[in-house]
């Protein structure tokens, strides 16, 4: 199958400053891709690259196998976007700022724009001003403006912030059936991670403008994903007798630490020199996408 | 590029500013049909001629509105897309650029000439009710005319003020920048290089050429004026087209 987007070697400098660093991936027809990172990594950057808003120093974007940098009128009526902030006029009323964009997309206008509100539960606020919104409503009213031209590709930079559970609960739904039904494209920049946990069909973690790993679900669901959870009375002399004990991998975390394999108690007790040590607790953990993150991009390392 | 000036002008027209506008528009030549009044109450032989008032209404407009309002209109205009972080948002639709940036350029010379009009049109009634006489239409027409080339010549301020807008995103450094300009304009403006410098050419209009029987034949002034106009709309198309939003 031919990929929608298809990111090759970008990167972008500004001066010397390197903040998006040689990027590769590739995003397919109904696939959910997530850019999970900390602020500062890269993520809005990337996004901003891919919607022409910022120029990439170099590599190119490519989208329905056509270059984005010599086709972006081919190209750009068929993303939707969400960057950064919900930017609306607060003075106009949300219909008014709907039709702002169908004067130029040439859509009719009535239908779609009620459609997309009562999508979103937001069909009420038609005549309403802008600046009576909250962010919460504010946010939703952004998705549906990005869904406003049908696209095959949707770029959504923290689309769940402000939101409560039930509006994620919903706009998780409503993106899944974009998805799977339209094999809609998502790219998601998000910090929720339990909701892209439950969202993403792949993950990328992006780390001082680099992309340090790109794992599927089931990567995450895996065997190698687990991780044993050690407690004794003395943190450090554990942790001595675990380098002595050959242990490389392993995290301090909340008073824990978090071995890179999964191991029994008995096991570690037959390796692990005990004298005069007290192991409190010890279990095999699957490890969550929040883990895992900490890990990739540093957590308190020992 | 039609659409995008219907865009503007429904941004436009549930703002403030278009409310400031007309204000402004009906002040002046209520101000300037009062002070008329005084004028003849406190000096009997004194003869108000058609010429008067609307020389003193185009004065107003060139030294109230031309040198502040039409510039804060036009930095106005841009801000708002950064303030409301609105321009992301319309260049992915896509708008180009360059039409986004020609969009709002031919929006604030329309509103400036249409503006221009409409105080035209007070200043015209005032002129009937205050002296009970009627302009012929070749009278009213130069007239028009005239207050059309004067707000023209303030256009240059409004780009400049559409410029820094532009390059600053905010209208507060823009207003500042321009005001300061006007303020040294008014400074140099009886030395004999204030040719040279656009600031001083409603200074001089007003106050030393004495609008030479309202003549804008070009001069010194008025290709200054003009290269201003174009240096600045290109400064802040270049600034647009390469900037990172």
């Amino acid at each position: 199958m031919r990929a929608n987007i298809e990111i090759k070697d970008v990167s972008k400098h500004y001066g010397k400053t390197v903040v998006v660093d040689q990027l590769n991936f590739k995003i397919m027809p109904g696939e959910i891709f997530a850019l999970l990172g900390l602020n500062g990594a890269g993520k809005t950057t990337t996004l901003k690259m891919m919607l022409g808003l910022t120029i990439p120093t170099q590599g190119e974007i490519r989208y329905f196998n056509k270059s984005f940098h010599e086709n972006r009128n081919y190209i750009l009526p068929r993303i939707g976007s969400v960057i950064e902030h919900p930017g609306f006029y607060d003075h106009l009323t949300v219909y008014e700022n709907f039709k702002l964009i169908t004067n130029i997309v040439g859509l009719h206008e009535e239908d779609s724009i009620f459609d997309l509100l009562r999508l979103v539960n937001l069909d009420f606020k038609l005549y309403d001003k802008v600046k009576t919104l909250n962010l919460q409503e504010k946010q939703k009213l952004a998705i549906a403006r990005a869904l406003l031209n049908n696209p095959l590709i949707l770029l959504l930079d923290e689309p769940f912030n402000g939101l409560d559970v039930k509006s994620v609960n919903e706009m998780r739904n409503i993106l899944m059936r974009l998805a799977n039904e339209r094999k809609v494209s998502i790219i998601i920049a998000s910090h929720v991670l339990s909701e892209i946990e439950k969202i993403a069909s792949r993950i990328a973690v992006i780390h001082h403008g680099k992309i340090i790993q790109i794992f599927d679900q089931a990567y995450l669901k895996g065997n190698s994903m687990s991780r044993t959870v050690i407690k004794a009375d003395d943190m450090k002399l554990l942790y001595q007798r675990l380098k002595e004990a050959g242990y490389k991998e392993f995290l301090l975390k909340e008073q824990y630490i978090y071995l890179n394999e999964a191991i029994q108690l008995d096991e570690l007790s037959q390796k692990l020199d005990l004298n005069n040590l007290n192991i409190i607790e010890c279990y095999k953990k699957a490890i969550t996408l929040e883990d895992y993150f900490v890990e990739l991009v540093g957590g308190e390392m020992i | 590029m039609m659409n995008l000036l219907v865009n503007e002008w429904i941004k436009f027209r549930a703002s403030k500013t278009v409310v400031l506008t007309l204000l402004t528009s009906i002040c002046i030549p209520l101000l300037v049909a009062f002070v008329v009044v005084i004028l003849n109450a406190s000096t009997s032989h004194d003869v108000i001629t058609v010429d008067d008032i609307m020389g003193m209404n185009l004065r107003f407009l060139l030294k109230t509105i031309g040198l502040i309002f039409y510039p804060y209109l036009a930095a106005d205009i841009i801000a708002r897309e950064y303030y409301y972080d609105t321009l992301k948002f319309q260049l992915t639709i896509p708008i180009s650029r360059e039409h986004f940036y020609f969009a709002k350029v031919a929006f604030v010379t329309l509103v400036t000439l249409i503006f221009g009009t409409i105080h035209f049109v007070l200043a015209l009634v005032s002129t009937k009710v205050l002296l009970r006489t009627t302009l012929d239409f070749s009278s009213t027409i130069s007239y028009w005319i005239l207050f059309l080339k004067g707000n023209f010549l303030m256009l240059p301020f409004s780009y400049f003020a559409l410029t820094l807008t532009v390059i600053f995103r905010k209208k507060f450094i823009p207003m500042s920048i321009s005001i300061t300009m006007f303020l040294t304009g008014i400074l140099f403006s009886r030395q004999m290089f204030s040719h040279l410098l656009p600031w001083t050419m409603p200074t001089r209009l007003i106050f030393v050429d004495r609008m030479q029987n309202v003549n804008f034949s070009i001069s010194y002034t008025y290709l200054t004026l003009y290269l201003f106009a174009i240096i600045s709309f290109f400064t802040g198309y270049k600034h647009l087209m390469e900037d990172e939003i």
